[in-house]
């Protein structure tokens, strides 16, 4: 399957997708004019993975600002790595931050609450 | 009294079956009336099975939509709850970056742009009252130079919360740039200011600032003071501040100078 690679924008993040190792990379601020429209490959990509493959799938993010658009797209995509996870599939969420920033770390224990899979929150200098 | 339906079912085939009744007129017509009879049940029967596959298919759906509609009401509550704290978190950000942008970080006096903003309301709003008083510390360079930029700052600092103390309500304080600070005097009565302005001068040149390792700095400062006059712009009040100044400097330093132009 193809992978995507997005360089970031001021407003949108470096979206990075390797299959071979099953690793999704997120990193930056998200605020698309449209997220919905902006999220549809990654959101295709993720289907098409859990999908077509059966390794494992791990997501390795640092966002900082998300916005109201965005948090839905996020939610959606975790929502299917729970169905995933719930059907035996080993999926993970690697949720970094900037120790300087606790608010970060607080909004990603939001996102955790309702996963039951691995999500880990991760303090970096 | 209920008719026993069973008994009356196995009355009729047996009298259906029984070869004596072949030549019976009635046993047709009864052979007849049992074939609809027995239809009817069947159609009865169909249409139970049918409606209660309806009924079961409903409940489900109903059920289906009654999950999804949850999700989503738990989903919006969730993004909501977590866009409200991007929210706060930027707002705060924000006020942050705000109140950084209008302070001096070394002094913690106002800085430049707070007191332009400042000046520009007090303009708007009562600028006949408006008295400006541009403060320059004398020879501050001599003190960079003979006890290092850190003592330096510390005057600075000590000067900037002294001058803060002698303004009291007067007026409004900012570090206007390098070892320069801006007074906005408010105060009606041009006696008092002026009165604060001498006491300013004389504040400072009594005062022993102890700095890093118990050093006693003595210092002095220069005040060129302008009054509000009709078609005064802040630009000419401030250029009327500094031309005072100047000739408080010219005149010796350790004073102040009111511009009469």
């Amino acid at each position: 399957m193809n992978d995507l690679k997005i360089e970031a924008t001021q407003s949108t993040p470096l979206i990075e997708t390797d299959a071979g190792r099953g690793i999704i990379y997120m990193e930056g601020d998200s605020y698309p004019e449209n997220s919905f429209e902006y999220y549809s490959d990654l959101v295709a990509w993720v289907d098409q993975y859990l999908k077509e493959q059966t390794r494992p799938l791990s997501l390795e993010l640092t966002l900082l600002y998300l916005n109201t658009s965005s948090i839905k797209v996020m939610m959606d995509i975790f929502d299917e790595l729970e169905e995933a996870h719930h059907a035996g599939r080993e999926v993970t969420v690697n949720w970094h931050y900037d120790l300087d920033n606790e608010r970060v770390a607080e909004l990603a224990e939001e996102f955790k609450e309702d996963c039951s899979f691995a999500f880990n929150i991760i303090g970096q200098e | 009294m209920k008719p026993n339906i069973k008994d009356l079912e196995s009355r009729v085939l047996s009298v259906l079956e029984d070869i004596e009744h072949n030549d019976n007129p009635v046993r047709d017509v009864l052979a007849e009336l049992w074939q609809y009879n027995q239809e009817q049940w069947q159609r009865v029967e169909q249409m139970v099975r049918v409606s209660d596959a309806y009924q079961d298919m409903m409940m489900k759906r109903e059920k289906t939509l009654g999950e999804r509609f949850d999700k989503h009401i738990r989903q919006l509550e969730k993004i909501t709850r977590i866009s409200d704290r991007y929210q706060t978190a930027l707002r705060e950000a924000n006020l942050e970056l705000e109140h950084a942008s209008l302070m001096d970080t070394l002094t913690g006096l106002p800085n430049r742009r707070k007191m332009l903003r400042t000046l520009k309301r007090e303009y708007d709003h009562r600028r006949q009252h408006i008295k400006l008083g541009m403060i320059d510390i004398d020879y501050f360079k001599r003190i960079n130079d003979a006890h290092g930029h850190l003592v330096g700052d510390e005057v600075l600092i000590a000067v900037g919360h002294l001058i803060e103390q002698t303004v009291g309500d007067l007026g409004h304080v900012a570090r206007w740039g390098g070892e320069e600070f801006l007074v906005v005097f408010t105060h009606k009565n041009a006696d008092d200011v002026e009165i604060c302005v001498n006491n300013l001068v004389r504040e400072i040149q009594e005062a022993r600032f102890d700095v890093l390792d118990g050093q006693i700095i003595q210092t002095s400062i220069s005040i060129g003071l302008s009054h509000y006059q009709e078609g005064d712009t802040i630009d000419s009040l401030l250029t009327r501040a500094d031309d005072a100044l100047y000739d408080a400097k010219n005149s010796g330093r350790n004073r102040f100078h009111i511009s009469h132009k």
